[in-house]
């Protein structure tokens, strides 16, 4: 890669003519002395306000600001979010009523047992009621119920062998 | 008036005169007299430079103020590692490339005229004269594409092109205002005048 190739030659010789781009006549005549002007007025102000130190010591929301500034899309997402934030907590500050009755008001009691209401028509039949609990403490089967007595079979206690697999 | 017309440099840092020491240490005490001779001995190098990297006079016109500004307010924690000079430019790089990421895909052109000699100048009256393929360009309209395509390029690609071809520097000293080393330096170089070639291919082409 040699810099000094023929072929950049003409190109070097056009960029030559960003350096006769000059600046209109005496601007730097002034130059200097507006650098200086702004440097004693930044001291006359002395210390950066409240404000300037609180955010200028949180890069982050600069940065934020920045994005809004540069990227109108991201600025518009922000405002449709911020929009329907709003929205959403008008809304809602409409019904308390409904917020605090869900949240607050106790669950109904009813008068038959929950179970009742769960149970399939087809268990109601007098010769499947053993397999309905009266409740958590009795048995799931209950063996002294009418409807045992009436099935082709009896229950009995078996003994399996352990040994000998 | 040619602006920052390239000197040739020695390779190694330059080493800074004694006034200008004399004059860093002063400005770091506050004074303002001493600050405003640096100022005066480097505004048109550093106005070039941004310049050159917004092509817009009013942009560069802020940013060349704002960085003596901040290297003034920043002279402190100048420790003399390099020259006064390099800091300042590495203070004005910074700041524009800042400045143009921002600015990102609003690119607005605010040119200087050229100056009288532009006209005298051989190598581009060559450009412009009867000989070349484009027999309606003038001085203007080829600024105009020259820095329409430098505006394409991205920041270090631009800066790199900006501070060598235009500017002047070695590559040593680019490498050190960018904080990189050369090598990087001359790759960027090669790639960025590969890409100002091909855009500006109808004005370069050979008689």
């Amino acid at each position: 890669m040699n810099e000094s190739e023929p072929n950049f030659e003409l190109l070097r010789r056009v960029l030559v003519l960003k350096r006769h781009e000059t600046p209109p006549p005496g601007y730097f005549n002034n130059f200097s002395r507006q650098v200086i002007a702004r440097i004693r007025a930044g001291e006359a102000e002395g210390p950066a306000s409240l404000s300037d130190q609180v955010f200028g010591s949180m890069p982050w929301f600069i940065r934020l600001l920045q994005s809004l500034e540069t990227k109108p899309v991201f600025a518009g997402g922000f405002a449709t979010a911020l929009c329907g934030l709003l929205l959403f907590g008008a809304v809602m500050a409409r019904q308390p009523d409904y917020v605090a009755q869900t949240i607050l008001q106790p669950p109904q009691q009813s008068a038959a047992p929950l179970i009742a209401s769960a149970t399939p028509t087809t268990l109601s039949s007098p010769a499947n009621q053993f397999f309905i609990a009266d409740n958590s403490t009795n048995p799931v089967i209950n063996f002294s119920s009418p409807a045992i007595g009436s099935m082709p079979f009896s229950p009995q206690l078996t003994a399996f062998p352990t040994s000998g697999n | 008036m040619i602006m920052a017309e390239p000197v040739a440099r020695n390779d190694s840092e330059p080493s800074a005169p004694a006034d200008e020491v004399v004059l860093v240490q002063r400005a770091r005490q506050g004074d303002l007299t001493a600050y405003d001779e640096l100022v005066q001995r480097y505004q048109e190098r550093i106005y070039a430079t941004v310049y050159h990297m917004t092509s817009n006079h009013e942009d560069a016109n802020d940013l060349a103020q704002e960085s003596f500004i901040k290297a003034f307010q920043a002279l402190k924690s100048f420790k003399g590692g390099s020259s006064f000079y390099t800091w300042l430019y590495r203070i004005a790089v910074n700041k524009t490339i800042n400045f143009l990421k921002q600015r990102k895909n609003r690119i607005h052109l605010s040119l200087n005229d050229l100056d009288f000699n532009a006209e005298h100048d051989p190598d581009l009256v060559a450009f412009v004269s009867d000989k070349t393929p484009r027999r309606e360009a003038n001085l203007s309209e080829l600024q105009e594409k020259l820095n329409t395509a430098l505006m394409k390029l991205s920041e270090p690609h631009r800066l790199v092109v900006v501070l060598h071809d235009v500017q002047g520097l070695s590559h040593e000293e680019i490498a050190k205002v960018m904080d990189c080393n050369i090598g990087t330096v001359r790759s960027r170089l090669f790639y960025a005048r590969q890409q100002l070639q091909a855009w500006l291919s109808d004005y370069l082409k050979p008689t």
